[in-house]
């Protein structure tokens, strides 16, 4: 294993806070975005506690596969792409916001110009 | 290979409307926005995926780190001695009536000297516990006397 690379317990408490502070700012607008992110965060959740992935003790994910090298680094790969995925998709939400406007002061316009 | 000027001939006018971004006179969304709302969708096609592979991994680890009790009892406690072993006449025996065919009879002496062992190191290691959960239960509640000990210490000074 590599002695530089986080943990697998660091990497998913990282991404669990990641998740949810994206839901968070999503929250303010009950979109469809907002309720797959929600969705996204739950199975994240679900995922880690069942499997003890946020733990750094004998009864994590980490010790449960200490002896499996290709699986540590299976689940080292997917985190990882998860975490750019949601770095990607934390700037996206920022022109989303902004596509959310438009439509607002565009609607807003729309119903001025009729009166 | 292309050069630059072939690949900007191929351009055409179809594929300019549609990369070009639209202006507010068209009464759209402008491109940046339009783009991430489907980015960000798409991302979150993603996101879940990554998800869900995480789910299907995880179905590996019970498979990857299941250990046969059976198999790590019989590498580490020896054969019995050959008086204290079952012999096939103990079966018959036990069982009389029975037709044993040899190779069944021969089976049941392999799986009872296996369950003998397990029995064996069952009956030795028992203490350590199998449960990791439990290890780190027993090892906190020695954690815990110790820390009583240490302020029990520390009171008398």
């Amino acid at each position: 294993m590599n002695l530089q690379a986080p943990s697998l317990a660091s990497l998913s408490s990282e991404l669990l806070v990641q998740v949810q502070e994206l839901c968070l700012c999503t929250d303010r607008d009950a979109t469809e975005l907002s309720t797959s992110l929600n969705d996204a965060s739950t199975r994240f959740r679900m995922w880690g506690f069942n499997i003890h992935a946020f733990q750094d003790d004998q009864t994590s994910l980490e010790y449960q596969i200490r002896e499996a090298l290709s699986l540590q680094k299976g689940f080292r790969q997917r985190l990882q792409d998860l975490k750019e995925d949601l770095a990607d998709c934390e700037f996206c939400t920022g022109f989303h916001f902004l596509f959310l406007l438009y439509n607002y002061v565009i609607s807003g316009r729309h119903i001025i110009g009729h009166h | 290979m292309l050069s630059v000027e072939d690949t900007l001939s191929d351009i055409t006018n179809a594929d300019i409307l549609v990369y070009a971004s639209p202006t507010r006179e068209d009464g759209m969304m402008p491109a940046p926005t339009q783009d991430a709302h489907v980015e960000a969708f798409t991302l979150l096609k993603a996101i879940h995926e990554d998800i869900s592979s995480l789910f299907k991994l995880s179905a590996l680890v019970e498979t990857a780190t299941f250990q046969d009790d059976y198999a790590i009892a019989s590498a580490l406690i020896e054969d019995q001695a050959p008086e204290e072993r079952l012999h096939d006449w103990i079966i018959i025996e036990v069982f009389p009536r029975t037709e044993w065919p040899s190779w069944l009879l021969q089976r049941l002496l392999r799986a009872f000297q296996a369950r003998r062992k397990y029995l064996k190191y069952r009956g030795v290691h028992h203490k350590t516990g199998k449960d990791p959960s439990q290890q780190t239960l027993a090892r906190r509640s020695e954690d815990e006397t110790k820390n009583e000990v240490c302020i029990k210490r520390f009171h008398r000074f």
